[in-house]
């Protein structure tokens, strides 16, 4: 439909248009890699994989953070939203804009994250592998998105952007997609397995691995995404009752 | 009968201890144009929000054609100006255009929109980039960019040139002619003038007056006096606000009595002139003695 196509335009093209937003959003991932992430020659490709897995998940984590997180705090305060109020339409299609630039700008980071392991890294992964990652990293947007709008919805814009990049830096660190969780200090191990990265890790580098889905960590970001719901929705709420009362 | 566009129904809302609604009937015909006056913090903005459906009714109704504007189908008949500097970022006038225009079902024709608020040369630049005056131009083109059957235009011709200004007030009263209703607030009172049939003042949350421009401008006895003479002599009744060489401007609370004075002080005058005080004289008298 065709106010679907506007909205998302209205989203996409300023973002692309800001090369400072998204250029750091879609090339971070595949700097991080190049230094942390290129396993040494002698290294077999099993760790290229599960190395090329973990920083696929790091992806997901940005685009949550950033394209929900801080785009939601800076709409909150924005007097263009009060205006783009008033206009008739609900709530779905400025969230499915949202969604689809998410994912627009997640695939971008994608790309150039897999080209950059193809060309530098001993990578061998079949296309059934490279599907079930996908669709891991897909599906694990969800839970990110909704940490990120609980964020949006709690922080002030000001705030929001050293924020997002707060949580997103260690989160990923202590999730054990910087560094094997085999090899993160002992104190920062014993937290990693609590962390929602962890838990989008571990289906990451099953997909990679060909083994089952750990089931713990299905079931850890269904509860991270509950909870994260739950205080975006009340966040929400709060707001709406300052702006409407 | 006139249809109902928009209507406030003994409408309350208060925060804390302020009140910023105090019971507030108020309704907007096709074709009427209504212009709210009164001081920041009267409750012009809060009626304003709660007829574009960005505030719920705490006691009372807001309505647009009968239905709640917090609903998106009953705000398919409205169109609202921005607030100023309120764009986003990184889209272009012609983008915001067809954004605000794909959200109605038979919006308005958009080389006639463009013509009349001089957005043709701008179209392809960022409207974050435009002057004020410009942005104010294209505030205003996206309350009719939708063909709405009633507009809410806050400040509209704030900053805007002298020319485009007319080209406005001609689209606007075009519009009101065709059928349109019009909810202007401004503090700008050549504008209320000019485009309101309806004044109502509002202060301190309350209707304290409502009435035909002319009726309003009446309400006060207030009238200018001018003439020429040598010298500004003092006057009965009256205060002499300005000189141009030889001609004097006073007002006065009491026309009769201030001439009657002019004339038996043997004063040698000529061209005397006894007008109504401007609408924003009289507008400044009511809102004044009501604070008071």
């Amino acid at each position: 439909m065709s106010l679907y196509r506007t909205y998302i335009l209205s989203v996409m093209v300023p973002l692309l248009r800001t090369p400072a937003y998204w250029v750091p959003l879609v090339v971070f991932p595949s700097l991080l890699y190049s230094f942390f992430g290129l396993p040494p020659s002698q290294q077999g490709s099993e760790i290229a994989n599960i190395l090329l897995a973990s920083w696929s998940a790091f992806a997901v984590i940005g685009i949550g953070f950033f394209q929900f997180g801080v785009s939601i705090s800076q709409a909150r305060e924005s007097k263009w939203e009060d205006y783009a109020r008033t206009l008739p339409a609900g709530a779905a299609p400025r969230f499915v804009a949202q969604a689809v630039t998410a994912i627009l700008f997640l695939a971008m980071a994608l790309a150039l994250l897999w080209t950059v392991a193809a060309l530098a890294a001993p990578v061998s992964l079949r296309l059934e592998q490279y599907l079930r990652l996908l669709w891991v990293l897909l599906l694990g947007v969800i839970p990110f998105v909704t940490i990120g709008a609980a964020l949006g919805y709690s922080i002030p814009a000001r705030g929001a952007v050293p924020i997002a990049n707060l949580l997103y830096l260690p989160l990923s660190y202590f999730g054990g997609l910087w560094l094997p969780p085999q090899m993160l200090p002992d104190i920062v191990a014993q937290i990693s397995p609590f962390t929602p990265t962890r838990q989008l890790g571990e289906l990451a580098w099953a997909a990679v691995l060909d083994s089952p889905m750990p089931l713990a960590s299905i079931q850890g970001l269904a509860a991270y995404t509950a909870g994260a719901a739950v205080i975006a929705l009340t966040m929400w709420r709060r707001d709406e009752t300052i702006k409407t009362g | 009968m006139v249809e109902t566009i928009a209507e406030l129904k003994s409408v309350s809302m208060s925060y804390g201890k302020l009140t910023a609604l105090d019971a507030v009937s108020l309704s907007l015909g096709a074709g009427e144009a209504v212009c709210v006056l009164g001081p920041n913090g009267a409750g012009k903005t809060t009626a304003l929000k709660l007829l574009t459906g960005l505030k719920r009714a705490q006691r009372g109704k807001a309505l647009l054609l009968g239905r709640n504007p917090r609903t998106p189908q009953a705000r398919r008949v409205i169109g609202v100006t921005p607030e100023d500097a309120a764009f986003p970022h990184g889209l272009k006038v012609r983008e915001l255009l067809a954004f605000a225009r794909a959200h109605y079902p038979e919006p308005a024709d958009p080389v006639a929109i463009i013509e009349a608020f001089d957005l043709g040369e701008n179209l392809d630049r960022m409207a974050l980039q435009l002057s004020g005056g410009q942005q104010r131009k294209l505030a205003v083109a996206l309350a009719f960019c939708g063909a709405p059957r009633a507009v809410f235009l806050d400040e509209p011709t704030t900053g805007v040139d002298v020319q485009s200004r007319q080209r406005m007030w001609a689209y606007i009263r075009k519009y009101k002619q065709a059928g349109g209703a019009i909810f202007l607030t401004t503090h700008y009172l050549e504008e209320a003038e000019f485009i309101a049939d309806r004044i109502v003042l509002i202060n301190q949350g309350r209707i304290i007056r409502s009435g035909r421009v002319g009726e309003i401008r009446d309400a006060v006895n207030v009238r200018v006096i001018r003439f020429d003479s040598p010298a500004a002599p003092a006057l009965r009744a009256a205060r002499h606000t300005g000189s141009e060489g030889e001609r004097h401007s006073y007002l006065s609370a009491d026309a009769d009595d201030s001439v009657r004075a002019l004339v038996s002080s043997g004063i040698d005058f000529s061209r005397l002139e006894v007008l109504p005080a401007s609408l924003e004289r009289a507008v400044g008298e009511l809102l004044g003695s009501d604070a008071s």
